[in-house]
């Protein structure tokens, strides 16, 4: 069930009247944990098992982890890394077609089952959990398992994050009251959510869906170079889109989750835009992997080959798939070479100060922009294709009225970046949010998966 | 560490509010009076005949189908696949001419919808180039009849208010006309470009090789064109079937003669509909924005040679 469905539109009301009908913890967790696992399963009825197969093995093993028992929590750890690396990546290793023509008939059944959507992400919050647990001195917090149902399955954030700390998470499990919904904060953040995908996002990828190996010979290279600034905007608008509809969503239930994004294309260095970049993500790999590697602990070249790691195994998150690899590799690359500069800190004592930013925030977003190519294109060849192609600099594909289309549709983002909230406690608010939900219903765009959805 | 203590800096921070009522008051009414003006301004800037099409197909085909379905003035229907699609509207000289060309999909779905609305074109040009495709049921299934009704016309322009602005600015109907005519004048006047294969040309002639041919589909659309031409030919219709041309090297290829050897052998196959565009048109002048589809120049050619052709054969309403 998609966040732009109607099913979903209907979905929520029902569940909202569910929940603050009977205002009494046990029940509320209850009936999100139950319309949460409706949610998953009515698109993936068949994967319920691996759901459930998830929960029980955090379960079993934050109770092992809060006694202090260090095999059971790497034990718990490993069979949700198992069951991510079974679904995500076995097939960079062996064969579909082989499993499909015969053998074992279970064996063949799992290993066609599709992808569980949201694998990458429930499975992280489900290691935060353990790892969580494991380092916690009172046990009388130990929750029960209907908790950590919630935290895990909490549907808001269970397809596609934002990825919560267990220990963000689990001190707002209370009880919560009709009158504390923060009504406008909860309307402002889905009306944005939703302009940002259906508006920004699903319209820019009119333009950027011309970016295929199929379509790409009919780009000049002022199209091609257009496009991926196009795509840019189209990949944070998604993604934005969707973090906000589920930070709104989240609090229409008295959650607060992580905020995902504070204007990534404003960073002037590659680390601050990892600050500023699906920050939950970042933070993630940065408390459960690059820390516990050592992270800039030790020897410059220590921490540029932790950065690697981190960033080669970020990429690969996204996707099984060479070019994701390859994606976090240039960050992990881009990362250490400005480290290696100095270029990581802030510019304090240069002249001409702002003019130095904006010119590196330039190179920031330049590269990032170029970097999404490996996001875009699965096959090197084809992106080499589209990058070979742009030695002319022609506009050539459309007419023009469609390029000023295409400008009016990441106008936003970029008002959004240049503007940094300069209208949030102004009272132009209520048409500003009227506008945008006038845009998001008339002219929203063809409806598109989002992006994110297939990590 | 605590789980009860714990306060997260990236969490949600939660904002003051000062006036719930009065915000969501002036938000709905923003939204109200944005609506209204979308209904009064679409059909006056963004009017239907010179509103652009979207980009992808399935939102290109059914704006196209939603002008096609809310107009009056039918005069010429021009049917066909994405070779037909890049014929821009803006330079038909014919009043009442209509592009129906399906991105990505096959000119029967276009043709099941023509069939179906009264009043009938006076005229109908079917490309017959993609017969692979099959219909595409959700369009060719909508109750289109129901598009003429004023009231529906002024929502079928919901349907695309985002290019409001750019049709404000670029599509005046009066502006549009004057600019689009000297602009087709100009690039009919053009000396020639065209000069052998481009890269893109080779690169899809070189993938086409590899096409076969679906004939089942092929024949079934083929048979289905020809049913429905029989039956606006019944109903006074003037029906044209035309081959688009292809670059040489894609021309002699299968995925070129097929389609055309299929209608060719349909029942009620009639040679007096088929235009052979290469006699109308300086071959040696034809060019393609890559292997298929053609340039903007080489468009105009063949809008210009039809509407000659039309002119010369048919009286127009």
């Amino acid at each position: 069930m998609s966040f732009t469905s109607l099913q979903f539109a209907i979905f929520v009301p029902i569940v909202f009247l569910a929940y603050y009908v009977y205002p009494q913890r046990t029940w509320q967790i209850s009936v999100l944990v139950a319309s949460s696992i409706y949610f998953y399963a009515s698109d993936n009825v068949q994967l319920l098992p691996v759901l459930a197969v998830a929960v029980l093995a955090t379960y079993v093993a934050i109770r092992l982890a809060a006694q202090g028992n260090f095999a059971g929590a790497a034990l718990g750890i490993a069979v949700n890394l198992a069951l991510l690396g079974f679904f995500k990546y076995k097939f960079l290793f062996v064969d579909p077609k082989q499993w499909a023509a015969g053998g074992d008939p279970l064996l063949s059944y799992l290993m066609l089952l599709p992808l569980p959507i949201g694998i990458s992400f429930f499975v992280f919050h489900n290691i935060s959990a353990i790892a969580d647990y494991f380092k916690l001195e009172d046990r009388r917090e130990l929750s029960g398992l209907l908790e950590l149902n919630l935290y895990i399955l909490f549907f808001p954030q269970l397809v596609a994050g934002p990825i919560t700390r267990a220990r963000s998470f689990f001190p707002q499990i209370e009880t919560k009251k009709i009158a504390d919904v923060q009504l406008m904060q909860v309307t402002k953040l889905l009306i944005l959510g939703y302009f940002m995908k259906l508006f920004v996002a699903n319209n820019l990828n009119e333009f950027t869906i011309w970016m295929s190996p199929e379509t790409m010979g009919r780009l000049g290279g002022g199209d091609r170079i257009l496009m991926i600034f196009l795509y840019s905007a189209q990949i944070y608008a998604d993604f934005f889109g969707y973090s906000t509809i589920a930070l709104g969503l989240a609090l229409l239930f008295g959650y607060r989750l992580p905020v995902n994004f504070r204007l990534p294309y404003l960073s002037s260095s590659f680390s601050e835009f990892w600050t500023r970049w699906h920050i939950s993500l970042s933070t993630w790999l940065r408390n459960y992997l690059y820390i516990p590697l050592g992270g800039n602990r030790g020897a410059p070249w220590q921490t540029y080959v932790n950065l690697l790691i981190v960033m080669g195994l970020g990429g690969l998150w996204h996707g099984a798939s060479v070019n994701y690899l390859c994606w976090g590799l240039v960050h992990g690359v881009l990362l250490a070479i400005e480290r290696a500069m100095g270029m990581n800190q802030p510019a304090a004592k240069v002249s001409f100060r702002i003019i130095y930013i904006v010119f590196r925030t330039a190179v920031v977003f330049v590269a990032v922009s170029f970097a999404w190519l490996l996001f875009r294109f699965v096959h090197f060849e084809d992106m080499i294709r589209y990058v070979s192609g742009m030695s002319n600099l022609s506009l050539s594909c459309f007419s023009s009225e469609i390029y000023l289309g295409a400008v009016l549709c990441a106008l936003p983002v970029v008002l959004q970046h240049l503007l940094q909230g300069k209208f949030r406690n102004s009272k132009i608010q209520p048409f500003l949010y009227g506008g945008m939900l006038a845009l998001a219903i008339f002219a929203r765009g063809p409806d598109t998966t989002f992006i994110y959805f297939r990590f | 560490l605590t789980l009860r203590a714990e306060i997260d800096p990236t969490l949600l921070t939660i904002e003051p509010e000062p006036s719930p009522g009065r915000f969501l008051i002036l938000m709905l009414a923003t939204l109200v009076v944005l609506a209204a003006a979308w209904a009064v301004a679409a059909p006056r800037f963004a009017a239907l005949h010179y509103a652009p099409a979207r980009l992808t197909s399935p939102e290109a085909n059914l704006g196209a189908l939603v002008k096609y379905a809310a107009a009056k003035d039918r005069n010429v229907a021009w049917v066909g696949s994405s070779l037909t699609a890049v014929l821009s509207e803006r330079y038909f000289t014919i009043p009442g001419s209509y592009n129906l060309g399906m991105s990505g999909g096959s000119p029967v779905t276009a043709l099941k919808i023509l069939q179906r609305l009264e009043p009938l074109p006076k005229v109908a040009i079917v490309e017959i180039d993609v017969l692979e495709l099959p219909v595409d049921h959700t369009l060719a299934d909508r109750p289109w009849e129901y598009f003429s009704q004023p009231i529906v016309a002024i929502f079928a322009n919901f349907y695309d208010p985002l290019y409001l602005i750019p049709a404000a600015i670029y599509y005046r109907p009066e502006k549009i006309r004057s600019q689009a005519q000297a602009r087709r004048k100009a690039l009919l006047e053009e000396p020639s470009y065209y000069r052998g294969l481009s890269a893109s040309e080779r690169a899809e002639a070189h993938r086409l090789e590899a096409w076969q041919a679906n004939l089942p589909l092929e024949e079934s659309n083929a048979t289905e064109i020809n049913q429905i031409k029989t039956y606006l030919q019944a109903r006074g219709v003037k029906v044209y079937f035309i081959n688009l041309p292809f670059p040489p090297e894609i021309q002699r290829l299968p995925f070129s003669t097929v389609p055309q050897s299929l209608v060719s052998k349909s029942a009620h196959f009639d040679c007096d509909v088929c235009i052979d565009l290469t006699r109308l048109l300086p071959m040696d002048e034809m060019g393609w924005s890559d292997g298929r589809h053609m340039n903007e120049r080489s468009s105009v050619m063949v809008i210009d040679a039809m509407e000659k052709l039309i002119r010369g054969q048919t009286s127009l309403r």
